[in-house]
């Protein structure tokens, strides 16, 4: 296939996917407030926290950087949020996932491009009171080689995070709901990725279990690329290990595809 | 027996049966549960390892108050679980006048079929929390633990109000699950001491959006009790907030439209 057709299918999809997105409109508008509400509440709580220690540096953040890194943590959580679990798991039970057979571009690959629209369209609306917030009165800001750097990983983070989810859905060829493994999985995810604090305010025993698993290269990694709390060489080796992470996922994810479409038998309700 | 204890109970058996026809998916759904509600103890660890805390609050004290707020969530959820959620839901897909063909009043109905017994698990985890901090404790005052109960209550018909805020907003405005997002964001804001808000914070949180009664007064009750004069103002507050909710509710269905679908 060529790359030009490859384009072609992705700008198919992509577009569906928006006009799907825009009959949410408001869902995305009403995340657009209650993201600021929870941000604006640990202004305050880590305010009092800093001002009462008595110090100006906690685990390598000042007050500052801290709630840049919170807000860094909500944008980047946003820009990579799949939902291909879910979605995947619906189509084995219903049966519909047979219809890709027929399709010219893999199961995969259209809920890539479906979710890449979904989050674009979406983010453009949760993100971006928070990011002019966040530059103008913060101060958030970086430098553009950074940018750069921060901009792939982002990106990186996004197709790792799907993959990894995707694989999630697999399960429903030999489980019924997934329901429950999904939820333990976003628990856990919640505090391996970074998203309540950074990874540095863990235990060194938690930092080294979370240095071999992927979680932290979604959400903690880029936004301290961004943050400039990691060298030059330290945000690139980390793209490289996004990297590898992807091409060890996507392995699992095809194993596990082949066994698991094997037993899929196209009916569903 | 009354007919709305009856519906009452007929649904939890109902939603039980549901929720265990997939064994394992239970238990994997009850393990999320638990470990959500840990993730307050988990990060009250953490700012208590690399800080001094939340000035005024010792680490069980905020600890108190943790668990205090996953209890009165773990209450929220057990019995009105479904009371938002599933009428956004009927919205959406245009069956909400079902409801109103049932032979009970369309607020009671839905309050009464709401529940959700797997929640349960975090009253548990509450009350485990709970207990666990009050262990550093020496001794509790028996009058402060009444108050503490009292004020549960109350922070049960609290949420209980937000419940039947979010019902009325989804019929008069948007028929969006994420209304429950932004509530729960709004919540979480209860998590913590109203003090780092500020005084203009502890005033708004207290008599206009009472949300400090979900965590704050009832741990400040138990901790070192709490004025009676002030409860007295609480119960007022949350009384009004109560009463003006059921009136948004209540002009709310007058203007529902029946147009989902």
């Amino acid at each position: 296939m060529s790359v030009r057709d490859s384009f072609l299918q992705f700008k198919g999809v992509f577009k569906m996917a928006i006009k799907d997105a825009i009959a949410y409109k408001f869902e995305f508008v009403i995340w657009m407030i209650a993201h600021p509400i929870w941000l604006a509440a640990l202004y305050f709580v880590w305010k009092a926290i800093y001002a009462y220690s008595g110090v100006d540096v906690i685990r390598g953040f000042t007050f500052l950087g801290f709630i840049n890194y919170m807000i860094l943590a909500t944008i980047v959580g946003t820009a990579t949020w799949v939902g291909v679990d879910y979605r995947t798991a619906d189509e084995v039970r219903r049966g519909t996932l047979i219809r890709y057979i027929v399709k010219p571009v893999s199961y995969y690959r259209n809920a890539l491009y479906s979710n890449i629209g979904w989050r674009f369209f979406a983010f453009s609306f949760e993100s971006l009171p928070i990011v002019i917030f966040a530059i103008f009165f913060l101060g958030l800001t970086t430098t553009n080689i950074y940018f750069v750097l921060f901009t792939i990983s982002v990106i990186l983070a996004f197709v790792l995070n799907y993959t990894f989810t995707f694989i999630f859905g697999l399960m429903a060829f030999w489980l019924v709901k997934i329901g429950g493994i999904i939820r333990v999985r976003n628990g856990l995810e919640v505090l391996l990725k970074g998203f309540v604090m950074p990874i540095s305010f863990f235990p060194i025993w938690f930092q080294k279990v979370s240095n071999i698993l992927p979680f932290q290269y979604v959400v903690y990694v880029p936004a301290q690329i961004f943050l400039q709390n990691f060298t030059l060489l330290q945000s690139v080796v980390s793209i490289v290990i996004q990297l590898l992470w992807i091409v060890v996922l996507l392995t699992v994810a095809k194993i596990i595809w082949r066994r698991g479409y094997i037993r899929f038998a196209g009916v569903g309700m | 027996m009354n007919k709305y204890l009856r519906a009452f109970i007929s649904w939890m058996k109902l939603i039980m049966a549901n929720e265990v026809a997939y064994k394992g998916n239970f238990i994997l759904k009850v393990i999320a549960l638990i470990i959500f509600d840990f993730f307050g103890p988990i990060i009250a660890l953490l700012m208590y390892s690399v800080s001094s805390g939340i000035p005024g609050w010792g680490f069980e004290q905020y600890l108190l108050m943790v668990g205090t707020f996953t209890l009165v969530w773990g209450i929220n959820d057990t019995f009105f679980d479904n009371l938002a959620h599933g009428l956004i839901h009927l919205l959406r897909q245009g069956e909400f006048d079902i409801t109103m063909l049932r032979p009970f009043k369309v607020l009671g109905y839905w309050t009464v079929t709401a529940g959700n017994p797997r929640q349960s698990f975090r009253i548990l985890s509450g009350l485990a929390i709970v207990s666990y901090a009050l262990l550093s404790f020496n001794s509790i005052v028996f009058v402060n633990i009444l108050s503490y109960i009292y004020l549960i209550f109350l922070a049960t018909l609290f949420m209980y109000s937000i419940n039947v805020l979010i019902a009325s907003l989804a019929i008069l405005f948007v028929k969006s699950s994420s209304l429950i997002g932004i509530f729960e964001n709004i919540l979480s804001v209860g998590s913590f001491p109203l003090t780092v808000y500020g005084p203009i914070g502890s005033f708004i949180f207290t008599f206009v959006f009472p949300l400090g009664i979900a965590a704050f007064y009832p741990a400040v009750a138990l901790i070192g009790g709490l004025d009676l004069i002030l409860i007295l103002k609480l119960t007022l507050v949350i009384s009004l907030f109560l009463v003006g909710n059921i009136l948004i509710w209540s002009f709310a269905l007058k203007r529902y439209t029946s147009a989902g679908g």
